[in-house]
């Protein structure tokens, strides 16, 4: 048996200019970073050799892989020639469709998994390929490509996207204590509204065009913050926070609504410097920057929202177990 | 009309309705395993033998467009049709139907391809390899003729040379043989 473990992600900037819509254009940039909230996925042989049994959400027992529900596992296991014989299972820390990338660290961590159970290793940069390939190119999920790489990647990451389909991850290096202050300096919260990120994405990528310069702002705002990072300069990077989210809102109409306002406003009111909903918006989980001390009153101001405690996480998809 | 008018046309007639689309899947396979360092395994018996011997030849060396570089990607390829001492002596301790699964049960791996080229589909030692083949996780491919015969049914994708006579099949898998190495190299040199 083999069991991956792939993180999940929290971008802060840039996010939408690694739309091919974008980035066919001009070079698309984000900064993200890995989390230590993980998507995990065993896979073994089954007892039926003819047959392949699936158990995520829903399970499946078929005969023939094209009869698949599932799209990512079914283009997987064509893609890695796994046809017959497998047991796929699938577990996480964090519900799907909340905005962590949970969709994209599924492709890659099952990539991996898949990939370990025929005795091969793949780098990173194979691994975020090939999810790509199935979830952009096979399935055509209106989706960008960060999520791939930061999942396969791991670790706190500038990430350049360029016109030629070529990826370019650069880790951003700074000390032990700023990451820690940083980590300290961010709260995440859930919403509790799980959404469909399809409908936004297709109206953002509709859009894409059409806000072309709010999108090359936020690309500029990219290289800002990690600048504000390499300065030292968390209020910087708290503000810069935000007025990506300012950006952002702009690109599809559902990316934020009355609710998601009242709770950013908020926050801000009781100290949070910025924020932003995490992935496609229109719920999931809200990133605030908040100084220490003052995180107390917004924690409190947010009381109905769940606060979930993370880190960073420095490691990309791994195979954490495997015998025989 | 004369007789090698009629071998012509009867060719004609079998490229016109052999299904394409199955020998670009077939070649999609082919390459994955390539890009993926899978073994690909050929085997068949009478001319498919030859065909598989053939074939080997022309994945593993046919596809290279720099034969003396070092460091050019190539076929892990074999053909199981070649070592004689090694088909005899499964032929005289066992049986022939065993010639092939024995030597796939050394080699072969999950998520590696076996390639059977047979015209009837209905040759015993062909069908025990391919479904052993199966059971280890390997994907099968075959190379048919006729209604494709018994193996048909275990194996992952195939092609049908649609006709009723052996000598026909043949030559069309040696054409679809070299079809598919030519399309190779044209995916390899064009990184898809």
């Amino acid at each position: 048996m083999i069991i991956s473990k792939t993180p999940f992600r929290v971008s802060f900037c840039g996010g939408g200019t690694d739309l091919r819509a974008y980035y066919s254009r001009r070079q698309g940039s984000v900064v993200s970073t890995a989390i230590n909230k993980f998507m995990y996925i065993a896979v073994k042989d089954y007892f039926e050799k003819d047959k392949i049994f699936l158990k995520y959400s829903r399970t499946e027992l078929v005969t023939n892989v094209e009869k698949i529900k599932h799209p990512i596992i079914r283009e997987a296991l064509k893609l890695t020639g796994i046809l017959r014989g497998v047991e796929i299972s699938s577990m996480a820390d964090i519900p799907s469709a909340t905005g962590l990338g949970s969709s994209s660290a599924f492709t890659v961590g099952l990539l991996n998994a898949l990939h370990a159970y025929l005795d091969e290793h793949k780098s990173p940069e194979d691994l975020a390929r090939e999810a790509c390939k199935i979830e952009i190119e096979i399935l055509k999920e209106p989706i960008g490509k960060q999520d791939q790489y930061i999942s396969a990647y791991g670790g706190l990451r500038h990430i350049l996207f360029n016109p030629d389909e070529s990826v370019n991850t650069e880790l951003i290096i700074i000390p032990r204590s700023l990451k820690e202050e940083l980590e300290d300096s961010l709260l995440l919260f859930y919403t509790g509204i799980k959404r469909k990120a399809r409908d936004i994405l297709h109206e953002q990528r509709k859009n894409t065009e059409k806000k072309m310069e709010f999108l090359d702002k936020m690309r500029e705002l990219s290289f800002e913050l990690k600048e504000s990072l390499m300065k030292k300069d968390l209020t910087r990077f708290g503000e810069l926070l935000h007025k990506n989210w300012e950006y952002k809102k702009m690109l599809a109409s559902k990316i934020t609504n009355p609710l998601i306002e009242r709770y950013y406003n908020l926050a801000l009111k009781h100290g949070a410097l910025g924020g932003k909903i995490l992935g496609a918006g229109g719920g999931g989980f809200l990133l605030l920057y908040c100084e220490h001390k003052k995180q107390n009153s917004v924690i409190k101001a947010l009381k109905s929202l769940k606060l979930v405690p993370f880190r960073f996480e420095s490691h990309g998809s791994v195979i954490v177990y495997r015998d025989g | 009309m004369d007789f090698t008018s009629e071998y012509f046309e009867e060719l004609k007639k079998i490229f016109d309705n052999i299904d394409k689309k199955s020998i670009e899947e077939i070649t999609d396979i082919i390459y994955k395993a390539y890009v993926n360092d899978r073994t690909i395994f050929i085997l068949g018996n009478g001319g498919s033998a030859s065909t598989a011997s053939h074939f080997a030849c022309d994945l593993g060396k046919g596809t290279l467009s720099r034969v003396y570089d070092h460091n050019e990607k190539r076929f892990r390829v074999v053909s199981l049709t070649d070592n004689v001492a090694v088909l005899t002596a499964y032929a005289n301790d066992l049986s022939f139907d065993d010639i092939f699964l024995q030597q796939l049960r050394n080699l072969v791996h999950r998520g590696d391809v076996v390639i059977a080229i047979t015209g009837s589909g209905n040759s015993k030692n062909v069908i025990k390899a391919v479904k052993y083949a199966r059971d280890c996780g390997a994907i099968t491919i075959g190379l048919l003729g006729f209604d494709g015969g018994k193996v048909k049914k275990f194996l992952d994708k195939y092609v049908i040379v649609p006709s009723n006579h052996y000598g026909r099949i043949e030559d069309v898998h040696l054409i679809l043989e070299h079809m598919i190495t030519d399309y190779l190299r044209r995916k390899i040199k064009g990184g898809r």
